[in-house]
């Protein structure tokens, strides 16, 4: 019953506006960044999926162009090989150029040479020497048309060139060649296309020594030295198209790696995108949604913030309103038990609490007395001093009645210059006599009344519970006839109905 | 008298100047005279040579040919065309040829050469110097 009682005022304090605003703007603030976070997140983790897949698809595009290049070259010296064995080697070149069977002037060398390296023909025509690390004839000697590679080395234009070669050993009847396809080192890195790989992605090919045949990062061209420096992941080390994500010293780009060997061939391709840049639609995103929920936020507090205000203030001043209801029916109730000239309780008041009295009195056992006292000659001031006299004495006589009981008595006015109180527990003749001197002499003592001092006496009858009577009305008729005996004996004393004499008593039996 | 016979003699030559300069480029783009285009847009141009395109406007197959790397009416009609240098040229072919988009035109040594080539084939399209335009070489776009 007391959880029950708990929990519903818990709710109700739920629904005040100094708990419910703030409250709402809390939960809808949680609700609206655990969404923007969790967006963000999924969009991370779909973007990086997706940067990654580009970059396996670009290294396998790549690969798969670079596989087509080098047997098209392989492919060449064949040719040259099978044309050379037909006809002296310039007359070969001639008629395979002829034919559009040799690869484009632009970028690609085709020479021959003997076995002592020198040139016996160029197409297009070229003062190229033989790279000394392609002149051994006698390592490829009787070798299986195995393509070998050059060091890169550079022209006096600033062009950097690789050669292949194969060597054709010497056989019956032919002098050993080596034929020799230079190509443009610029060449193998040319597919880089900025829209995919970006301004910091990275495409190059390594020779088998690791050095740089050819590198490409955004319009930059390099070529030699080492593209992977230092901690080189043990997955980049095997070139089998491994994704990682890497940087090092001497590059510090952070980029998805793959490198990739490339069967049989004597190099291998290394690509990068660069995880920043394949992210920059993230950023942007992300850069985006926080400002679009900081927006969000500061609109939502600012609207509550409103809202709460003008509810708190809608819901203070129905506050306001009730406790001026309350105050106003307390006052009317007030008026209505109480009188108006002295402030002490009316009659109809003085009767509900003497009844009330009368019964705990009854169920106790106890016993009250109720005193009824009249001021003696109290329309001589009312006419000599005037009314407005009169009622300030009532006044001053209420005030010095009430502080002269204690604080567990009632003091009432009946009206005109009559009072009436209420002692409780009180029965004892001594004690009713004790407490009415004291209001007698609180009473008399003077008064300065319209710059005059009056002095006024008063007379006091008593009746006691049980034995002058049961019930309110008799108790406040005897007490009356008690003060009223009083008055016809001298005025300003105390008379205790049970003092009367007995036919006075029976008077009122009638 | 004097004064104005030269005021006239300015005036010609300035009006002289003029005109030609309009249409004085030193490289045209020409056909076999046999070849039925008989003009081209510098957007056909460039497309023919550059590898994107191997038509005419007509359908017909078109076939591209560089005078000589180097040449000076070579870098004349790709500054002029494209405003490309050798070096961007030769990075656009390598791409294209890495690719598999393509290969660079075949390339001829002189006008003669391309002139030559021109009467045994009306497919071809070439550049050579205003001075060397004979009755079988027909221009269709001057850069």
């Amino acid at each position: 019953m007391t959880d029950r009682l708990r929990s519903k005022t818990f709710l109700q304090k739920l629904t005040e506006p100094q708990f419910l605003f703030p409250g709402l703007t809390c939960v809808l603030l949680i609700a609206i960044w655990a969404n923007t976070l969790r967006n963000i997140d999924s969009r991370l983790q779909a973007r990086t999926a997706l940067a990654q897949e580009s970059a396996r698809d670009m290294a396998e595009t790549y690969q798969a162009q670079l596989m087509r290049a080098l047997r098209e070259i392989e492919l060449t010296l064949a040719l040259v090989d099978f044309q050379s064995h037909n006809q002296p080697p310039d007359e070969a070149l001639s008629t395979l150029a002829a034919s559009d069977l040799l690869p484009p002037a632009l970028f690609f060398r085709v020479n021959i040479y003997n076995s002592q390296s020198q040139q016996l023909a160029g197409f297009p025509a070229n003062d190229l020497s033989l790279p000394p690390e392609l002149s051994d004839v006698s390592q490829t000697a009787g070798a299986d048309h195995e393509i070998d590679i050059s060091d890169t080395f550079s022209d006096p234009d600033g062009r950097t060139w690789v050669s292949f070669a194969i060597t054709h050993p010497h056989e019956s009847g032919e002098q050993a060649r080596i034929m020799t396809v230079t190509v443009d080192a610029e060449y193998f890195v040319s597919s880089y296309e900025p829209s995919r790989l970006g301004d910091q992605g990275l495409m190059a090919v390594v020779d088998r020594k690791g050095h740089i045949i050819a590198r490409r990062s955004g319009d930059n061209i390099s070529f030699g030295g080492s593209v992977l420096t230092d901690n080189v992941p043990e997955a980049l080390l095997s070139g089998r198209g491994e994704l990682v994500e890497y940087s090092h010293s001497t590059d510090p780009v952070n980029r998805y790696y793959t490198t990739q060997s490339l069967y049989g061939y004597p190099m291998t391709l290394v690509t990068g995108v660069a995880v920043d840049e394949q992210l920059s639609e993230f950023y942007a995103y992300q850069r985006q949604s926080l400002q679009q929920s900081a927006l969000s936020t500061l609109a939502l507090i600012l609207i509550m913030g409103v809202l709460g205000h003008t509810s708190w203030q809608l819901h203070r001043s129905r506050m306001r309103l009730m406790a001026e209801q309350i105050a106003h029916s307390q006052h009317v109730e007030h008026l209505a038990f109480h009188d108006s000239l002295t402030g002490l309780p009316n009659r109809s008041l003085f009767s509900r609490l003497l009844n009330q009295s009368i019964r705990e009195a009854k169920r106790d056992r106890q016993q009250l007395t109720v005193l009824f006292l009249d001021l003696d000659k109290f329309k001589l001031i009312n006419d000599t001093l005037g009314h407005e006299a009169g009622d300030e004495l009532l006044q001053e006589v209420a005030r010095r009645v009430s502080s002269t009981l204690r604080s567990s008595d009632v003091v009432a006015r009946l009206g005109g210059d009559e009072f009436i109180i209420l002692l409780r527990n009180t029965s004892e003749t001594a004690a009713i006599t004790d407490i009415s001197e004291k209001l007698m002499q609180a009473v008399c003592e003077p008064y300065a009344l319209e710059g005059q001092e009056t002095v006024i006496t008063m007379s006091i009858g008593a009746s006691v519970y049980p034995d002058d009577g049961l019930d309110e009305q008799t108790l406040t008729k005897h007490a009356d006839m008690a003060m009223y005996h009083a008055k016809q004996e001298g005025r300003n004393q105390i008379r205790l109905f049970a003092d009367l004499p007995a036919d006075i008593k029976n008077a009122e039996v009638r | 008298m004097k004064r104005s016979a030269l005021l006239l003699c300015i005036i010609i030559l300035l009006a002289h100047g003029l005109a030609t300069a309009q249409s004085n480029s030193p490289v045209v783009v020409v056909v076999a005279e046999s070849n039925v285009v008989t003009s081209m847009s510098a957007q056909q141009v460039r497309d023919i040579f550059l590898g994107h395109s191997t038509f005419f406007s007509d359908g017909g197959t078109a076939v591209p040919v560089d005078q000589a790397e180097n040449s000076a009416a070579r870098i004349e009609f790709y500054a002029r065309i494209l405003d490309m240098t050798p070096a961007q040229l030769r990075s656009h072919w390598a791409r294209m040829t890495f690719t598999g988009r393509g290969r660079p035109p075949r390339t001829v040594s002189s006008d003669a050469d391309l002139i030559a080539l021109l009467q045994q084939d009306n497919r071809i399209i070439g550049y050579l110097s205003r001075a060397s335009i004979n009755q079988d070489t027909k221009i269709v776009f001057e850069p």
